[in-house]
């Protein structure tokens, strides 16, 4: 059976993970496409409709705000914009935190130091106060700018267990037998080396995925993320917040969104290490 | 004899020392250690594990563990060019294109994730990025044909763990062939297998080498792949090169008390002897050596004689051509009794 194969089997083991990624494909899915399913621009204010709970009456399943704007697609473009930023921040981080590992490991020695005490060096910036400083003279507002400043400071774990994968691999007969053939080391880094570990850092990439959305909704909500007139989750939950006893719908929907996609992620994360762990190949 | 011997040889290695910087000192795991090998021609390399015999071969590659491992004297000539003066752009040149090197362990010395296609062709475009996919593609089956791999248009899409041992040695084979090198480096090649895939992988080894004319230095501690296989042997024994003969002579008439301890601790079938003969005493430790002769402790021929524990005796050429023994007492070894193994 292919590797493809397998990796299939062992995933559509955990039924968990199954459902999960289901609904994960049908929330992005409906972001992606939030231009047609949202029932109402995100911005359209309706004064007579305003502070209604969620109803059937005008498709307001998730009721509107106090200016009267359709809650569900405030909520399905807030959707949109933190699950963009997320993803972004992710491919980012991932992408940094991979070059670091594999060049810390691979060569080990003084470059291997430097590397790790800046990694050292930004895990151990009081996470927060570094967001917030950084949100307020560079990130406010732009979905794009908030991304790259959670980027800048989410690579460090993937770094970390980049490097570790590449002490031990460099290590393996395979890459002393690719150095025999004449490889470069660029080459043996990323054609020979990198393959092997994409198991972890596609697991990792998944769960900073839900980190992300979780750190950006507490920037949001702290009004140092993304800015009106775009929505995003947390800062719905903020813009909310006020209400929250009167008009509990205000808080509870974009809660239960930032809730269902972080979950899901973990769970999918969690079936792709089953599935990718080689230690556990059941065949 | 081969005729190879009057022509230049493709490596001359002379006085090649390696030392190992370790926290407990200087291990001195090469010591001066001399050959030549021939186009066409085998040098088989044998000794007990830790004598040095692959250390000498990864430092013509330049493949020592670094920084503990580094070649402190010597030169190796490839086609009149100094690989031991190379800094590691040229090394990286000759590495698979003049030099292909198959390692012990097909099981891991495979990359996993990678088909055993696509490993062959990374020895191509290591050396030439600009051959057109098609070629190479063509190249990987005449490879994979050439080490007798059946189907080799599928067997090349397959991923190292679909593969027998015996399979996984071929691919390695073809890739260390890939780009038809001058000297083949064989690493106790069938060490790793069974016994009864050994022969087919030795098969195909001697193919290989017969088809591009490479010069081949095989290691190896099994004395039954040096009769099958060389065409002249180094026995090396605590970091030297103790003997250094064709092999009839070695199975003959070994003239290094090492040698004939070696031959004679294998199990035979045409004597009667119940028990093996094994060689007294341990291996010297090469952080340490005895002073002398490194064998004097072991060797049933010094008896204490003064010479070993004190002077390191030099390779006297013998009486048969070709031949050289680092005895201070050669000539008092005697010809081997009963018929050479094969």
């Amino acid at each position: 059976m292919s590797e493809w194969g397998l990796f299939r089997r062992r995933f559509m083991r955990h039924r968990l993970a199954v459902g999960a990624s289901l609904l994960l494909l049908l929330i992005a899915a409906a972001a992606l496409f939030a231009d047609r399913i949202a029932p109402y621009a995100f911005d359209a204010i309706d004064l007579p409709n305003r502070s209604k709970p969620p109803t059937l009456d005008g498709w307001h399943v998730f009721g509107t705000d106090k200016i009267g704007r359709d809650y569900f697609s405030r909520v399905l473009y807030g959707t949109r914009t933190s699950l963009l930023v997320a993803i972004t921040v992710a491919l980012l981080s991932t992408a940094i935190g991979t070059v670091v590992g594999a060049v810390a490991g691979y060569y080990r020695g003084w470059i291997d130091e430097l590397l790790m005490r800046v990694t050292d060096f930004v895990l151990s910036l009081p996470f927060l106060a570094v967001l917030l400083v950084a949100a307020a003279y560079v990130g406010q507002g732009s979905p794009g700018r908030v991304a790259v400043i959670l980027a800048l400071l989410l690579w460090t774990n993937i770094a970390r267990i980049v490097r570790g994968q590449y002490l031990s691999l460099r290590e393996k007969e395979f890459v002393e037998a690719a150095r025999a053939l004449g490889a470069t080391d660029a080459r043996i880094i990323f054609r020979h080396i990198l393959p092997n570990t994409l198991g972890p850092i596609i697991v990792n990439a998944t769960l900073c995925v839900a980190l992300a959305i979780l750190l950006e909704s507490t920037l949001s909500f702290l009004n140092f993320g993304i800015q009106p007139p775009n929505p995003a989750l947390g800062k719905l939950i903020a813009d909310g917040q006020g209400s929250m006893l009167t008009q509990w719908w205000l808080v509870t929907m974009p809660g239960l969104a930032i809730v269902a996609i972080c979950l899901s992620i973990n769970f999918v994360g969690d079936g792709l290490r089953d599935a990718l762990d080689p230690a556990q190949a059941v065949r | 004899m081969t005729a190879a011997e009057n022509v230049e040889p493709v490596l001359r290695v002379r006085g090649l020392t390696v030392e190992f910087t370790t926290a407990d000192g200087v291990v001195h795991a090469v010591t001066d250690v001399s050959y030549d090998v021939a186009a066409g021609e085998t040098l088989a390399i044998v000794g007990e594990s830790g004598c040095g015999k692959t250390v000498s071969a990864l430092a013509l590659l330049g493949l020592l563990p670094r920084p503990q491992g580094r070649v402190s004297a010597g030169s190796a000539l490839l086609d009149g060019r100094d690989l031991l003066a190379m800094d590691e752009r040229e090394l990286r040149a000759v590495r698979g294109r003049q030099i292909g090197m198959v390692f012990q362990d097909p099981m891991t010395s495979l990359n996993p994730v990678l088909t055993a296609g696509a490993q062959i062709e990374e020895a191509l475009t290591a050396h030439d990025p600009s051959l057109p996919q098609a070629d190479r593609a063509a190249r990987v089956v005449e490879l994979l044909t050439l080490a007798g791999i059946p189907d080799p248009a599928r067997q090349a899409a397959a991923y190292p763990h679909q593969l027998s041992g015996g399979m996984r040695q071929r691919v390695m084979i073809a890739m260390a062939m890939a780009n038809s090198p001058a000297l083949l480096v064989a690493d106790e090649p069938t060490s790793a297998l069974d016994v009864t895939v050994q022969a087919q992988v030795l098969d195909v080894l001697r193919t290989a080498q017969q088809e591009t004319g490479a010069a081949t230095i095989l290691i190896t501690h099994d004395l039954g792949v040096v009769a099958e296989m060389a065409d002249r042997v180094a026995v090396m024994y605590a970091g030297r090169i103790v003997e250094l003969a064709d092999v009839r002579t070695v199975f003959d008439h070994p003239r290094h008390p090492y040698t004939a301890a070696l031959l004679s601790s294998l199990p035979r079938l045409d004597t009667n002897h119940r028990r093996l003969a094994p060689i007294a005493g341990q291996p010297p430790s090469l952080l340490d050596p005895p002073p002398g002769c490194a064998f004097h402790p072991r060797c049933g021929l010094s008896d204490g004689r003064l010479p070993c524990r004190t002077d390191v005796p030099p390779r006297h050429g013998t009486d048969v051509d070709g031949q050289s023994a680092a005895c201070h007492y050669w000539n008092e070894v005697g010809p081997r009794q009963g018929t050479a193994i094969s």
